[in-house]
């Protein structure tokens, strides 16, 4: 029973939701209109061509397409932001440097990558020789019998001390939420369930291979007679990842795909240079002002009527006049 | 929806990279693939699900037994399924199984992992080196 809960029936419902809530965020968030320019940026913008900019004002600075696209990827493979809040972590007083969230972040996030490479083993058939070569390196196969898996160790290290991070530093304990603690310990059941299956309560994986290839074939029939042979401690393990794959779309944990939707990191700084128009300025409002001319083209400030704004805010305005103040059009 | 051009790439790398193994179990001709296991003649020395997931703990128990208390009777095994006494050596394994190929590897191959036992240990599937006499040194040291 607990075979066909947990193998057959929670797993598909979690992947959908994996999918379909993963595809509605990121549809969600391309449909947010970005109403102002506001790239965070650490160095020289482009100006006149007197004033030089190095090669770390171009990424902390970006100005083209490229250079952003370098900052973007810079971001999301090294978590350049983290070790540049020197504001937040540098202490002035004790002068120490408490950077420890770009470190152990680093560590978690690349362990967790050759996690994820290794478990494609269960998922494709035949294996891939780089996942295998890749299995044997970071083993150091032969060393220990069974192989010990560095970054299967690592990876539970590095969620322990983001999770001390979190209880044993005073700032980071006062703002962490449930959500942030939910988040390391659902990850850390995981993690540890997985290391204790592989080195002290083994499972058949062969079995588990094929219960995988007959779920993701839809051989029910099958895949219900496999999963009532596999031992618990693997359900234990299955259940929790399938439990944060539903979890993931909803959480912060979607900051996979919210970095590449960060408007202080993927807009150019180029404000001076080009007009960022607010996507919701309304397109048929009549233009109240001429407009000014640089340059030989003309930029025009689409300014709203009265009822035009009323109407678009009619909640929040009615809102305010409840609370017995008094809304007014402006007298230009 | 703003930024579609790169909006809906992303959307379309995402959904690639997530069903991987469709595409890739597809290309490689096995989808829902399992291996056929041939049943060995007679008896495991434990229950047999209970030796697919913990054969290799076995295995490094008996070679515990055999390095450390090989002399004081450490090579006779108690099966606690069947309670009868075996000789604790990969010979005992070899005298069911047939050959590594058509047994083991079919597993290890299945999931991606090659353990190094084989490396040193014999196996069926090895072909022993066989002396023929003096003639055969002759063309090594002509």
């Amino acid at each position: 029973m607990i075979g066909v809960i947990f193998g057959v029936i929670v797993p598909y419902i979690a992947v959908a939701i994996f999918v379909v809530g993963v595809v509605y965020r990121i549809v969600n968030w391309a449909n947010s209109p970005v109403p102002l320019k506001i790239p965070t940026t650490g160095g020289q913008q482009r100006s006149l061509p007197f004033i030089k900019r190095t090669v770390y004002d171009r990424f902390d600075s970006p100005y083209t397409w490229w250079e952003t696209a370098g900052r973007m990827l810079l971001e999301i493979f090294l978590f350049r932001s983290l070790l540049k809040n020197t504001r937040y972590y540098l202490d002035r007083v004790s002068q120490k440097d408490a950077r420890w969230l770009w470190l152990f972040g680093i560590l978690f996030h690349y362990s967790l990558l050759l996690v994820l490479i290794r478990h494609s083993r269960f998922f494709l058939e035949p294996v891939p020789s780089f996942v295998e070569m890749l299995s044997e390196i970071e083993s150091f196969k032969g060393v220990f019998i069974p192989s010990v898996y560095i970054s299967g160790l690592a990876i539970v290290a590095a969620l322990f001390l983001l999770w001390f991070r979190r209880i044993f530093l005073s700032r980071e304990r006062t703002l962490s939420l449930p959500s942030d603690h939910f988040a390391l310990i659902l990850l850390l059941a995981i993690t540890i369930s997985g290391n204790l299956m592989r080195y002290f309560f083994k499972a058949d994986l062969f079995a588990v291979k094929e219960l995988l290839m007959s779920l993701m074939s839809f051989n029910i029939g099958h895949a219900v007679e496999v999963a009532e042979t596999i031992e618990p401690i693997f359900y234990v393990h299955f259940a929790l990842a399938s439990f944060l794959l539903a979890y993931f779309p909803f959480s912060k944990l979607m900051h996979a795909g919210g970095v590449l939707f960060s408007p202080t990191r993927n807009m150019p700084n180029d404000n001076r240079a080009r007009r960022h128009v607010n996507p919701w300025d309304p397109a048929d409002v009549p233009l109240l002002a001429k407009g000014i001319t640089v340059a030989g083209r003309t930029y025009k400030s689409k300014k709203l009527d009265w009822e035009t704004y009323y109407e678009m805010y009619t909640d929040q305005l009615q809102e305010i006049e409840e609370a017995n103040y008094k809304i007014v059009p402006e007298e230009l | 929806m703003y930024n579609k051009k790169y909006v809906i790439p992303l959307i379309l790398i995402f959904l690639v990279g997530f069903f991987t193994p469709y595409w890739y179990n597809a290309m490689a001709g096995t989808f829902g693939y399992v291996p056929e296991l041939k049943e060995p003649s007679g008896e495991c020395v434990e229950d047999k699900d209970w030796m697919a997931a913990n054969h290799m703990l076995l295995l490094q128990e008996w070679r515990t037994q055999a390095i450390r208390h090989g002399a004081e009777g450490g090579r006779i095994y108690h099966s606690f399924t069947t309670g009868e006494e075996y000789h604790a050596s990969t010979n005992t394994c070899w005298s069911c199984h047939e050959g590594k190929e058509e047994f083991c590897d079919q597993c290890h191959d299945y999931i991606g992992i090659h353990p190094e036992c084989w490396d040193c240990h014999y196996t069926p599937n090895i072909e022993k080196p066989h002396y023929s006499g003096i003639e055969e040194l002759s063309k090594y040291f002509s």
